[in-house]
């Protein structure tokens, strides 16, 4: 059945004539660069066998002669595979850079995505790098002790990991979401609702990957709608976008709307 | 093994002219403004470069792009914060939309996703239940259950002025 209102006000939406046609130009050079691309399986089987003794031997040269050149020498390398390289720092720098934030409604922070919801503190939180072909991005992964579960499989007094879309500053502010992130340290109690990492989520540099699972098993959307955070400057969260919770102090009255809105 | 050939740009073109406005209204739903609608609606087409699918019908063509979409946007929502550029580039973007939103479409774009997409795709496309059950993989009864709400709720949003015709 057709709704002619529906289909009134949905017509309206479509890309103007300059849109389209770039979108298009777009898609074609894809599609040329894929077609032209070479066949990345050589029509000649590989063989480890061949290959490993090879590998390793070119491994002790460079071992011997250039130590310096060996990944996670006296480094804070946490995961390292093709030209991605993830590292903890102590201190992310401040950046320029800066991510269009999509705008999430009270309804879609409890519908879009399949999120857990559990109750903790933070344990602890540090800095990472994540460097992909040189560009390079700063992100955090904060160590959550859970203290009650809400939706989810996750069980009080596990402690689980956050990757978190930003770095953990000194209170200053970075881009459009990290108002409340740079202020997340130990100790500080919230109420999180984290995705748990799937076979989606990785970073690529083309060719290799690297889960973000191997990091985190879970990861924070963004830290204005997703996270209800106590600190000693008081308790943050986006509070126009939940109405009804706008004046609440304490996380107590928080959970007693999380638990209203999962009934 | 036979390798596929890639999908022939007379195809792609054609493919893109058929659909690309349902393709821009699906992620448009998602996404909220142009510029990343317009990311999502290339990233889905593009996905379709990629896949070696042989559609059927124009339906079933209609079909895959509308749920490849609808994937991508929500995977674009999950990671939105991968996709950085320097803050002073957006001062030049154009970010208002050519086209103006309505109270029906407000009404509609502010619905919970399960019953957006579901009201979408029978009160604008026009399929039934059952194949919006199998394009969602959802069943049956489960999305008579969302047209059912998200129609109580676009009536609680509307008024009168949400009728069915």
């Amino acid at each position: 059945m057709k709704n002619k209102k529906i289909i009134e006000s949905m017509n309206k939406i479509q890309p103007d004539k300059f849109a389209r046609n770039t979108m298009l130009d777009h898609i074609l050079n894809e599609s040329t660069s894929t077609s032209a691309e070479p066949d990345r399986k050589s029509n000649k089987q590989f063989s480890w066998k061949t290959y490993l003794p090879i590998a390793a031997l070119f491994a002790l040269i460079l071992l011997i002669t250039r130590p310096d050149l060996v990944p996670n020498q006296g480094s804070n390398l946490l995961l390292f595979k093709g030209n991605i390289k993830i590292s903890y720092v102590d201190k992310a720098p401040s950046s320029e850079l800066s991510a269009s934030k999509p705008v999430f409604t009270e309804e879609e922070v409890f519908n879009l995505f399949d999120t857990d919801i559990f109750m903790g503190t933070v344990k602890e939180v540090k800095n990472i790098m994540i460097d992909i072909d040189a560009n390079t991005t700063y992100h955090a992964i904060a160590k959550v002790s859970i203290e009650k579960v809400y939706v989810g499989e996750g069980s009080v007094g596990e402690t689980v990991s956050i990757l978190l879309p930003g770095p953990v500053e000194d209170g200053k502010i970075i881009g459009a979401d990290f108002n409340i992130l740079p202020s997340l340290k130990t100790g500080d109690k919230g109420i999180f609702m984290p995705i748990k990492h799937d076979a989606n989520d990785y970073w690529s540099d083309g060719v290799n990957t690297i889960p973000f699972s191997q990091i985190a098993e879970y990861g924070l959307i963004d830290t204005q709608h997703f996270m209800f955070l106590q600190t000693t400057d008081g308790l943050f969260f986006a509070k126009d976008t939940f109405p009804a919770i706008k004046s609440a102090t304490s996380l107590d009255e928080i959970e007693v709307y999380i638990e209203s809105k999962i009934k | 093994m036979e390798r596929t050939l890639p999908r022939p740009d007379k195809d792609i073109v054609e493919i893109y002219e058929r659909h690309v406005n349902t393709v821009y209204r699906v992620c448009f739903s998602y996404m909220k403004n142009t510029i990343d609608t317009e990311d999502t609606v290339q990233n889905t087409f593009m996905q379709l470069v990629k896949s070696n699918i042989k559609f059927v019908s124009t339906e079933h063509e209609k079909a895959w792009l509308i749920v490849t979409a609808s994937n991508i946007c929500k995977n674009h929502l999950r990671h939105w914060w991968q996709k950085r550029t320097n803050l002073d580039d957006y001062e030049n973007i154009k970010t208002e939309q050519s086209f103006e939103i309505d109270e029906t479409l407000e009404a509609v774009m502010a619905l919970p996703d399960k019953y957006k997409s579901t009201i979408y795709l029978y009160y604008y496309e026009g399929y039934d239940s059952t194949e919006i059950a199998a394009m969602l993989k959802k069943p049956q009864s489960t999305i008579r259950n969302y047209l059912h709400k998200g129609r109580n709720l676009l009536r609680e949003k509307l008024g009168g002025d949400f009728d069915e015709e």
